[in-house]
């Protein structure tokens, strides 16, 4: 069981998924690859980074995905802090990618952060966990 | 704990699902479970509850499972139930038909008219009309039409038109119809209908179930009350469910009959009374093939035991004035004069069309039939956005006679008001 988290479910295999890493990085994969108004249950839960790549990456829009990326993380209750970075690169096969440098500080660890790096383009959302507080 | 049937036949609430889920997760497993929002588990509970509840349990199980009670069945489900457990088909939906006259007005067609060559429209609602029947008509070659009336029966035929969509909406004042067919051969026209197209919806499901329910007593040769009100009701059915053909002359509809009360003043007699949607039965019990003619010989042949005496009759009329109704609407509502006065008009003529003959009676009057102020209020009020009722000439209630139908007479006007500050 995870220190911090308990217990999750690993999205790959379905089997108990105790480390509080990956916990945090599958919640943060799920989170921006969620359409808010796809759980019925949850309505606003989500911010579907592959619906800002596809609304356009004007600078302004970058700078409102940081923003709105922190608010929706922030909004978890096991979160403490967020810091998101946005920079915007692009595919080999010409397509647009944005790359998130997140930064979370989990309650109570907080002197532990996360520090995640997802990777989002038209059709892929990639969550890569850099260091844990485990 | 006792559940009552109410609970077991309502719809789920996914939420309520969820929480009962939630509470017996907890019971059940020891340890903590990450179930914030964007996890896995919960994701899939979601989509695990919202296939049950929206697209097993609420759409398919559960009016399976209300069309085993008649106070709950609807829809097919009750039409599936009415006929299979209790022999009573609906009644379905009649076409209103009346015959026009077509003339040929050119020398371009003569000769046989085919079905359904000819459609005429309704100019005042836009429903459309198709022969039914075929006919031989003449060329008409004498100058411009129309030519004197002693010849012009050659250049005419009378066909007989059924609406496009079965229903009453498909009626037709006289006048309606437009003379110059949507399609039709070259030349012809029809002259516009002197007589109504009068068609009827299919049965309601409470009238169904009303008729479900009172089936089984048909079966009882001591005449319960429920054998008079299911002869009355569709006296069509009585002869079929018995395997006898129906007269051939009263067609394969019920009729208009759609409110019974039956009296027993004592001395073997039995005094039946009819009613319509709209007023009393059409017809009388000497009027052959009327309404109250057929009820009238399903209950004589049928229900009626030795020994008792029954008289089929009308319900008798009863005006009752409401005066004009004005309606307070709220301006915060955005709900127009119009639209207030058309919810508030269908609603009226809803109640009033289902009132049972002799009145609405409580436990404070179980003789006397009322027309209650209070309930005509409400249903006037009802619609959205109504915030205040007045019926200048109707205040109080109304007591209705023991073998009247009540038909109210009103005129509408509706004020658009704020709240004060």
């Amino acid at each position: 069981m995870g220190v911090l988290f308990g217990t999750s479910i690993d999205a790959r295999t379905l089997r108990n998924l105790t480390d509080d890493g990956l916990i945090l990085r599958q919640w943060v994969a799920v989170m921006l690859d969620t359409q808010p108004g796809v759980y019925w249950s949850a309505p606003t839960c989500g911010a579907s980074l592959r619906a800002y790549i596809l609304r356009g990456l004007t600078p302004d829009a970058r700078a409102a995905i940081e923003a709105e990326v922190a608010a929706t993380l922030r909004e978890d209750e096991r979160i403490a802090s967020v810091d998101v970075t946005a920079t915007q690169t692009f595919t080999g096969g010409g397509g647009v990618a944005v790359r998130l440098a997140i930064k979370i500080h989990a309650k109570g660890a907080e002197g532990l952060p996360f520090q995640l790096v997802a990777v989002a383009s038209a059709d892929l959302v990639t969550v890569i966990l850099q260091g844990t507080g485990n | 704990m006792a559940i009552s049937i109410k609970s077991l036949l309502t719809p789920l609430d996914k939420a309520a699902v969820a929480r009962d889920f939630y509470t017996i997760f907890g019971l059940l497993i020891g340890y903590p479970v990450a179930f914030q929002d964007g996890e896995i588990a919960p994701a899939i509970v979601d989509a695990v509850i919202a296939l049950l509840v929206d697209k097993l349990w609420n759409p398919l199980v559960l009016p399976a499972l209300q069309a085993v009670y008649l106070d709950y069945s609807f829809g097919d489900w009750l039409s599936l139930i009415a006929w299979l457990v209790y022999n009573r088909p609906r009644i379905m939906a009649q076409a209103a038909t009346q015959t026009l006259v077509v003339e040929n007005t050119a020398a371009i067609f003569a000769g046989t008219i085919a079905v359904g060559s000819i459609r005429v429209k309704n100019t005042v609602s836009g429903k459309t009309y198709t022969n039914t029947t075929t006919g031989a008509i003449a060329a008409y070659t004498s100058g411009s039409y129309p030519v004197p009336p002693a010849t012009l029966a050659a250049y005419q035929v009378a066909l007989v038109f059924e609406a496009d969509e079965a229903g009453a909406g498909s009626n037709a004042q006289p006048g309606d119809l437009s003379a110059t067919p949507v399609s039709a051969p070259s030349g012809l026209r029809i002259q516009t209908n002197a007589a109504p197209f009068l068609g009827s919806d299919a049965e309601s499901d409470p009238n169904l179930v009303t008729r479900a329910r009172v089936a089984v007593t048909s079966r009882s040769s001591s005449g319960p009350l429920g054998a008079y009100l299911d002869a009355a009701l569709d006296p069509v059915t009585a002869f079929t469910s018995r395997r006898l053909p129906a007269p051939s002359s009263w067609g394969a509809s019920a009729p208009a009959i759609l409110r019974v009360r039956v009296q027993q003043p004592g001395n073997g007699v039995v005094l039946v009374w009819c009613a319509s949607g709209s007023g009393p039965a059409a017809g009388s019990n000497a009027l052959v093939d009327t309404d109250v003619f057929k009820a009238n010989v399903a209950i004589q042949l049928f229900v009626v035991p030795p020994g008792a005496t029954c008289t089929v009759a009308p319900a008798i009329l009863q005006t009752l004035a409401l005066g004009t109704i004005t309606l307070d609407v709220s301006a915060e509502s955005r709900v127009t004069a119009a639209e207030a006065i058309a919810t508030a008009t269908a609603a009226v003529d809803a109640f009033f069309s289902t009132l049972p003959i002799g009145g609405a009676r409580d436990v404070s009057s179980p003789t006397q039939g009322y027309v209650f102020f209070k309930k005509v209020v409400g249903v006037l009020t009802a619609g959205f956005g109504v915030e205040n009722v007045v019926c200048s000439g109707f205040t109080a209630d109304v007591a209705v006679g023991g073998n009247a139908v009540v038909a109210p007479t009103y005129t509408f006007a509706a004020n658009i008001v704020t709240q004060g500050a």
